[in-house]
């Protein structure tokens, strides 16, 4: 096989290749689903959650914000207003679709819920004990969900890149939530988030990942 | 004419007014044609199979047993020349018969033949009823064009009900129910009686014989001694007179077979369930050859199904082994399913991947739940929608559930309630909403946290910051599980929001506890 410059591959394939800097210039191509929280949106590609792939939000520590961080992005997607808007044109993220929650640590509180503008009818609550890779991959692949969270550490890497495949092929918010250890060890996902608190400084959001995005740390408060 | 008046002046219960009153308005074409379906030889047709065995004996009777008297209640052509009768006690017609061969009732049958044959009626119309003991009544006035005529429709289900029940099958075709077993019951001919009209109806039931209506001996006999023996002087009698003599049950039925008032039926509906048996010739060891003998009963199951446009909530898979106990695996749909062999195949894979058989299969049994009514289908208009709008989710939570167990999924609902732990509830996916769900969604009562702890933790207050607070929660005193707590919000030193109370009530557990998580 003939050494091919990098300078012929620049311009000769500019379709097969992949530049960073790229997709940043053109953020229209993939608009992201807005946090909610104008600071992260910025930081981000695509100004807000991807809507493709696999988001690994890391964290020691439960009722840090984990949720708050987002609750503004599933109330858009799986408010009982979101069906109407849904059917209008067709979103890359289903919409007034489901919620799924595999294995959650707590339970997720529908008066809280309800509060945050979710259609709590709408959402399925999964209590597995092992597999629950599985069951995340189920919901993400059924296609009746807007959002599927999962308290999921898996320790496989294939586990992994099987959820960050279903993730990528399905049109749902894929999110995991995994312990701060986990961040050192390589991972497929779209984007991966590191969290930590404090008492005085509030939430300290800080991108470990980010695909066609750069590492940031940004502080969001109380 | 004033026919109330003219009852005072004549109090005789032969004189005028008739029955039938003041005169109803008739329309001539009534909107209801009943066939009534009588099987004369029900008692010994039931017992087919007995009766076979014993062609070389002539003289049959029906005796029966429950009641102390021995009673014959039906016989064969035979016997009855010999002058055996229905009703006749077992020794009177011993005596007029002596080779009779005597044979027990079977009411179970008698109900399974009825049973068939009004299944069979389902094909002509939707509208069935069975008339007990021995006959069934079908509305037929949507199905004559179709049949060509009641004529010919009567052929046809003759022809269907001889293949069943008896030969003797006797029809009447009138526009009610219980003349047309009146008819049906005493027509000798394998024509059918045929009244189109309803205005028709108390000239041609006039000359009836009154033992047609099965009413009570006494009240026949008592009939028969004030000279009445047909429907015809019955109606002929006056309605208040009649009412009180022999009760206002009796006037009804008489209303009721003249068409003066409705006669509500309860319609027969089929109680079908699937069932399948396949033998396995050699013995099957494996759980993937036993997929694809399950994968061809499903297929079985979905034609089954497909054929009556029903659907199934319940499946259940016995394997039956040499030795050990029969394997049940038991399926549960969340929705009624139809004919989708793709969707059953699935959830039974996933059932049967994880599991060990305990010896070979030597048989497999295939039992499905009563059939259910498919939810109503939408139009593809809307298919982009419906496919957002949970449509995935009865699977998705069906296959969650075949490896996880039913109480591991499930949905969430609001309750109206001032306790923390009792203002939500563990819901079935997809199922109706709580009726007052919305009114507790709607009163907000003060900051409530994301995550909540099934059981409150004993915390330490000592590195909290408080931040909102009190909030006083006092409920709950009638079904013993009453609170009296002062919740706060706090913060510890990680950042994390902290929903935490203490006890008003010094008989309670002292100290803080953790009771959700602002996250």
């Amino acid at each position: 096989m003939p050494a091919i410059s990098i300078e012929d591959l620049l311009q000769n394939n500019p379709a097969r290749l992949w530049r960073a800097r790229a997709e940043g210039a053109a953020p229209s191509a993939s608009r992201g689903l807005s946090t909610g929280y104008a600071a992260l949106d910025r930081c981000l590609p695509g100004q807000g959650w991807p809507r493709q792939g696999l988001i690994e939000i890391l964290s020691d520590w439960h009722g840090i914000g984990e949720l708050r961080l987002l609750m503004p992005a599933l109330a858009r997607l799986c408010s009982s207003a979101g069906v109407a808007h849904g059917a209008r044109a067709k979103p890359a993220v289903a919409q007034g679709g489901w919620l799924a929650w595999v294995s959650p640590p707590y339970t997720p509180y529908a008066p809280a819920l309800a509060a945050w503008g979710i259609d709590v009818a709408r959402v399925l609550v999964v209590h597995g004990s092992g597999a629950t890779e599985w069951a995340m991959g189920q919901a993400l692949r059924s296609g009746a969900c807007s959002a599927v969270l999962g308290w999921v550490n898996p320790r496989d890497p294939q586990a992994l890149r099987r959820l960050q495949l279903a993730a990528e092929q399905s049109r749902s918010l894929a999110v995991l939530f995994r312990p701060l250890q986990a961040g050192c060890a390589p991972s497929p996902a779209v984007l991966r988030i590191a969290l930590s608190g404090a008492a005085q400084t509030g939430l300290r959001v800080r991108i470990v990942k980010s695909r066609g995005g750069r590492p940031a740390t940004v502080n969001l408060g109380h | 004419m004033a026919p109330l008046a003219q009852r005072r002046v004549a109090p005789a219960l032969r004189s005028s007014p008739a029955v039938p009153g003041p005169t109803v308005v008739v329309r001539s074409r009534s909107r209801e044609l009943w066939l009534a379906v009588h099987l004369p030889s029900l008692l010994l047709d039931a017992l087919r199979d007995q009766t076979s065995a014993l062609s070389g004996r002539v003289h049959l009777a029906v005796v029966d047993l429950e009641r102390d008297g021995k009673v014959v209640r039906a016989c064969d052509a035979a016997a009855q020349t010999a002058g055996v009768r229905a009703g006749m006690s077992v020794n009177s017609a011993l005596a007029l018969a002596p080779g009779l061969q005597t044979l027990a009732r079977d009411v179970g049958r008698e109900r399974q033949l009825l049973e068939a044959v009004a299944c069979q009626g389902l094909r002509f119309t939707p509208r069935v009823s069975i008339e007990p003991p021995d006959g069934v009544l079908l509305e037929v006035r949507g199905s004559l064009r179709l049949f060509g005529g009641a004529r010919q429709l009567c052929r046809r289900v003759q022809q269907e009900v001889a293949e069943t029940a008896g030969a003797t099958v006797r029809f009447a075709v009138t526009p009610t129910p219980l003349a047309s077993s009146w008819f049906a019951r005493l027509n000798v001919d394998e024509r059918a009686v045929l009244v189109r009209g309803r205005e028709e109806l108390p000239g041609r039931l006039a000359p009836l014989p009154l033992a047609c209506t099965r009413w009570p001996e006494r009240t026949l006999r008592t009939l028969a001694t004030m000279g009445v023996r047909t429907v015809g002087e019955c109606l002929r009698l006056p309605r208040d007179g009649f009412a009180r003599r022999f009760g206002a049950d009796l006037l009804a039925m008489l209303d009721c077979a003249t068409g003066r008032i409705a006669e509500p039926r309860t319609a027969f509906a089929v109680h079908e369930k699937f069932a399948l048996r396949r033998d396995l010739e050699p013995e099957v060891v494996d759980t993937g050859r036993l997929q694809v003998v399950l994968q061809l009963m499903v297929d079985d199951l979905c034609r089954f199904l497909r054929e009556r446009s029903r659907g199934i909530q319940t499946l259940e898979i016995q394997l039956h082994h040499r030795e050990a106990p029969t394997t049940r695996v038991r399926l549960r749909f969340v929705q009624p399913v139809g004919a989708q062999p793709r969707r059953i195949v699935e959830l039974l894979r996933e059932r049967l991947a994880r599991f060990g058989l305990a010896e070979p299969v030597r048989n497999i049994r295939l039992v499905s739940g009563p059939l259910l009514d498919l939810p109503a289908d939408a139009p593809e208009l809307f298919a982009h929608d419906r496919r957002e709008s949970g449509v995935h989710v009865p699977q998705l939570v069906e296959r969650l559930r075949a490896r996880f167990g039913n109480a591991a999924v499930h949905g969430l609902a609001c309750v109206a309630e001032h306790r923390p732990e009792a203002a939500w509830r563990a819901v079935e996916p997809l199922g109706s909403p709580l009726p007052l769900a919305k009114i507790a969604c709607d009163a907000g009562d003060g900051h409530r946290p994301l995550w909540l702890l099934d059981v409150p933790e004993l915390c330490e207050a000592g590195d909290l910051e408080f931040e909102e607070g009190p909030e006083c929660i006092e409920s709950g005193w009638w079904d013993g599980h009453d609170v009296a707590r002062d919740y706060y919000v706090a913060r510890n030193r990680h950042g994390a929001r902290l929903w935490v109370f203490r006890n008003r009530r010094s008989a309670d557990a002292p100290g803080w506890f953790l009771h959700g998580w602002f996250a």
